[in-house]
């Protein structure tokens, strides 16, 4: 790493929205993304990163997950999860972060697998998971407008497959 | 806005989309044989909820779901959901996942339910497609109507399995007990010998070609010198337990019936008495039999499985069984018809029977109109002719040299028998080979490899609360009285033991219950190994809760069972000290008296939890200069090279460990106490022996 600790002013990394908006992070919140890492790593000229494909809403929430793990390592969420609450499958911190509505949390996932930042990529994918967690298929179904594609005799070949669903 | 943004960026992200493609290749054409699954369809119903995000996130989505989940609740909701939910990828990581086996294959067909052997499903692995077999045996049916522990087949298919890997062999993917029910998984295989030789016959080419015939016969030679090497008779080698995959490569299957020889051997429990009796509907099994397991021989050893092969082979060629006895009189008769009457046969069962010259199957050759052919022909009782057609037809492909194997395949006395690694050098196959590599020095490396992977750790009692080395010697000393009350050999004892320390080094065990393991441990070695008469009771189970002193029940001691299974992951084929004396006695032939000072010697180490810092190879190795050193005081210069193979520090550490151990089992009340043992050895009266002074000393340098 190219990057001097004992400089008294952080470098700010500068971050171009779809907008064109700048959002300004300290360096080394900004290495958290492997993506801005392989950026800017090796080239100390370079402070402004473009992301045409992430909206200012979207850098604002990830800049904020980017500078609370600043110096600390995010919490590994224990797949399975164990329940439709967040809060029980990670750090009350976490859980409070990703309560958000639907879009945010697809956004701030796809934007997160396009940053490479896994921890987050995980933490929006886990939110998804709890969402569908412990509901039927029906309710799946109905809540998502997903219509029913299955032939009943698909159903039983299914069961079929699994014998020991039943037992 | 935002969204149509979103969904045009991510097609933006090439990299994304190609991956995607990736995944919808590797998914789609493997996927459901019976069912293909169709591509993420263009037209997706909800484009509000989904559509914006890419397969590799949704499948990163479906990673938070237990397999279950996947299975019962994702994959319902929709076909793209069944499509993601059964993504290699996912699985390939769950797969690594401490997952129940049971959800990690893709049933597609019951193959075939029986009573013993479970039902049998076709599959695939998620993770990888490949073809597999799972096993699943309710206990509660394969027993005699309750839950009895893990059978027999079942814990010596594992165990076996488990330690062998050889392209020969059929590979075992994974076992587990959960609660009654027992699932194995193995690779499965296109054909088995059978299919393959109806596939012959339907097909245009009548004839297996003779390259086949020879790779065939080779590789069941090469397999077969490998488990033979191990030290494990296989015992039920027919068409049915022959795999053979597309690219022609063959696997032996089916190990339920196989044991460990012992050497030397001794008289073992027939493979099954009651199966025996039903010799109507193991008919298939009688055409492979050898002649000495029909004339019911005590005591026989790997001949029986290169008599399978001989079989095997012929019928390779003329794709008929070549002997198929109705019954076991008819069979005999059938075999002596070719091979002639074993003439060291003892039995006076065989000298009642008319006598059959041997055939000599190189005469077949002969040209048909030569005087020599109307002699052969006259010679033989006219009864023969249609056998001799046979061999007339076996010997027009594979030649004199196929004949010569075939004969020696087939020889009525199995100490004269080719064995299999000789069979391997012989000129039929046409690649030079050296010499029959020497079998006692393959077992030895064979126990030296199990020895580094599956030993207790030497100081778990470090980590148990509850329980101390005194204890372990208590449990120890009963145990060998169990051993000598239920007439279970000695190896079954000491696998026992070494089951008990594997248990202890990875789990933590209350004193209250260290009893159960002990007795549990038995039951396992004891049905793995060598049944006991016990087993003919079919109850195993309470006779091990009843040798309790009913502290425990039958339910309690086959739950305790199972949890140890799982503990030490079914690899019951383990070494012990035994073994290794057993092995090194074949190596060095001592004299009876030294041989017996030595098996008392590994009896008393089983004592001793100090003795775990030794390998067993070692201390196998101390125990037999000692008892060397006792009745000879000094161990024959012509055994000297075998003792120099150790390191002499670790040596002499070893010996005078056994050495002081001895003395203490003698004058420490603590150890002297134990009285089981010399009951057990009392035919050498050990309470009147005292250890040899000897030190070792490396004289020979």
């Amino acid at each position: 790493m190219f990057y001097n600790f004992n400089k008294i002013e952080e470098v700010k990394i500068r971050l171009r929205s779809a907008e064109g908006h700048i959002c300004e992070v300290e360096e080394s919140a900004a290495l958290m993304s492997s993506f801005i890492r392989s950026m800017i790593e090796g080239f100390n000229e370079v402070t402004e990163v473009s992301l045409p494909n992430i909206n200012s809403v979207v850098i604002e929430k990830v800049i904020e997950y980017m500078r609370h793990y600043k110096d600390k390592d995010p919490p590994i969420i224990k797949k399975p999860i164990i329940s439709s609450k967040m809060e029980e499958n990670t750090s009350a911190w976490d859980a409070g972060f990703i309560d958000a509505d639907w879009n945010m949390v697809v956004d701030l996932m796809t934007a997160a697998d396009y940053l490479m930042m896994i921890p987050l990529r995980d933490l929006c994918c886990a939110k998804m998971a709890c969402k569908f967690k412990g509901r039927s298929i029906d309710e799946l179904r109905a809540e998502y407008h997903i219509e029913n594609e299955f032939p009943s005799e698909m159903e039983e070949n299914l069961e079929f497959q699994h014998p020991w669903r039943l037992e | 806005m935002k969204k149509e943004e979103l969904k045009k960026n991510t097609r933006i992200l090439k990299g994304k989309e190609t991956s995607r493609e990736c995944l919808l290749e590797i998914t789609n054409s493997s996927i459901d044989h019976r069912q293909p699954l169709k591509k993420r369809s263009k037209s997706f119903k909800c484009p509000n909820y989904f559509q914006m995000i890419p397969n590799d996130l949704m499948i990163c989505i479906f990673g938070f779901f237990s397999a279950s989940e996947l299975i019962t609740e994702i994959q319902l909701v929709c076909k793209d959901w069944r499509y993601l939910a059964n993504s290699p990828i996912l699985w390939k990581e769950l797969s690594s996942a401490n997952v129940e086996l049971k959800w990690l294959v893709r049933c597609v067909e019951c193959l075939a339910e029986r009573r013993s052997k479970g039902r049998i499903y076709k599959g695939y692995l998620r993770s990888t497609e490949a073809p597999v077999i799972l096993r699943k045996v309710n206990l509660d049916v394969t027993n005699a109507g309750f839950d009895d522990g893990v059978p027999t087949s079942l814990l010596r298919e594992i165990g076996y399995l488990s330690e062998f890997s050889h392209p020969g062999i059929v590979k075992i993917l994974g076992s587990e007990v959960i609660k009654k029910t027992v699932y194995t998984c193995t690779e499965q295989c296109t054909y088995n010998l059978k299919e393959f030789i109806k596939f012959y016959e339907t097909g245009n080419c009548r004839n297996i070609p003779l390259p086949m015939i020879k790779s065939l016969s080779k590789q069941m030679f090469e397999a077969l010198a490998y488990i033979h090497d191990k030290g494990v008779i296989h015992r039920n080698l027919k068409p049915d337990n022959i795999l053979i995959t597309d690219s022609g490569q063959l696997k032996i299957t089916d190990f339920t019936l196989s044991r460990l020889a012992s050497i030397p051997h001794y008289m073992y429990t027939p493979e099954d008495p009651k199966e025996r009796n039903r010799s109507g509907r193991e008919i298939r099994r009688l055409w492979y039999r050898a002649p000495e397991l029909l004339l019911r021989s005590d005591i026989y050893g790997f001949e029986i499985d290169v008599w399978s092969v001989g079989c095997l082979i012929a019928e390779l060629i003329t794709k008929m069984p070549l002997f198929n006895g109705e019954s076991e009189i008819e069979q005999l008769f059938k075999i002596f018809k070719v091979a002639g009457v074993n003439e060291d046969e003892v039995s006076t069962q065989a000298k009642s029977f008319p006598k059959w010259e041997k055939i000599n199957f190189s005469d077949v050759l002969a040209e048909p109109n030569s005087e020599e052919f109307k002699r052969i022909i006259s010679a033989l009782i006219p009864a023969r002719e249609q056998i001799f057609t046979v061999l007339r037809q076996i010997g027009a492909i594979i030649g004199a040299s196929g004949l010569d194997l075939l004969q020696k395949c087939l020889d009525p006395n199995p100490k004269t028998r080719i064995t299999a690694s000789q069979a391997l050098c012989h000129p039929f196959f046409d690649i030079e080979m050296s010499s029959p590599s020497d079998s006692l020095q393959s077992y030895i490396s064979h126990l030296l490899s199990l020895e580094s992977q599956i030993s207790p750790s030497p100081k778990y009692l470090i980590m148990q609360k509850d329980i101390n080395a005194a204890m372990r010697s208590i449990l120890v000393d009963w145990l060998i009285d169990v051993a000598v009350h239920f007439e279970v050999n000695d190896e079954t004892l000491h696998l026992a033991v070494n089951y008990i320390d594997r248990v202890l080094s990875v789990a933590k065990v209350e004193r209250s219950n260290l009893q159960l393991v002990g007795v549990a441990c038995m039951k396992i070695a004891d049905v793995f190994h060598e049944r006991s008469k016990e087993y003919y009771r079919q109850e195993n189970s309470i006779e091990y809760a009843y040798i309790t002193a009913d502290e425990f029940t039958a339910a309690q001691v086959v739950e305790m069972e199972k949890e140890i299974l799982k503990r030490i992951k079914f690899r019951v084929l383990a070494p012990t000290t035994l073994f290794f004396i057993k092995a090194y006695q074949a190596e060095l032939n001592l004299d009876l008296s030294t041989y017996k000072i030595a098996l008392f010697l590994s009896d008393l180490m089983l004592l001793s939890y100090e003795s775990l810092k030794y390998k067993y190879s070692l201390l196998a190795a101390g125990i037999i200069y000692i008892s060397c050193a006792f009745t000879q005081g000094f161990p024959a210069p012509q055994n000297a090279d075998f003792f120099t193979n150790f390191p002499s520090s670790d040596f002499s550490s070893v010996i005078e460990f056994i050495k002081s151990f001895w003395l203490d089992a003698k004058t420490n009340p603590q150890i002297s106490r134990f009285e089981a043992i010399n009951h057990k050895h009392q035919d050498i009266n050990p309470r009147q022996l005292w250890p040899p002074s000897t030190h070792y000393q490396n004289r020979y340098f």
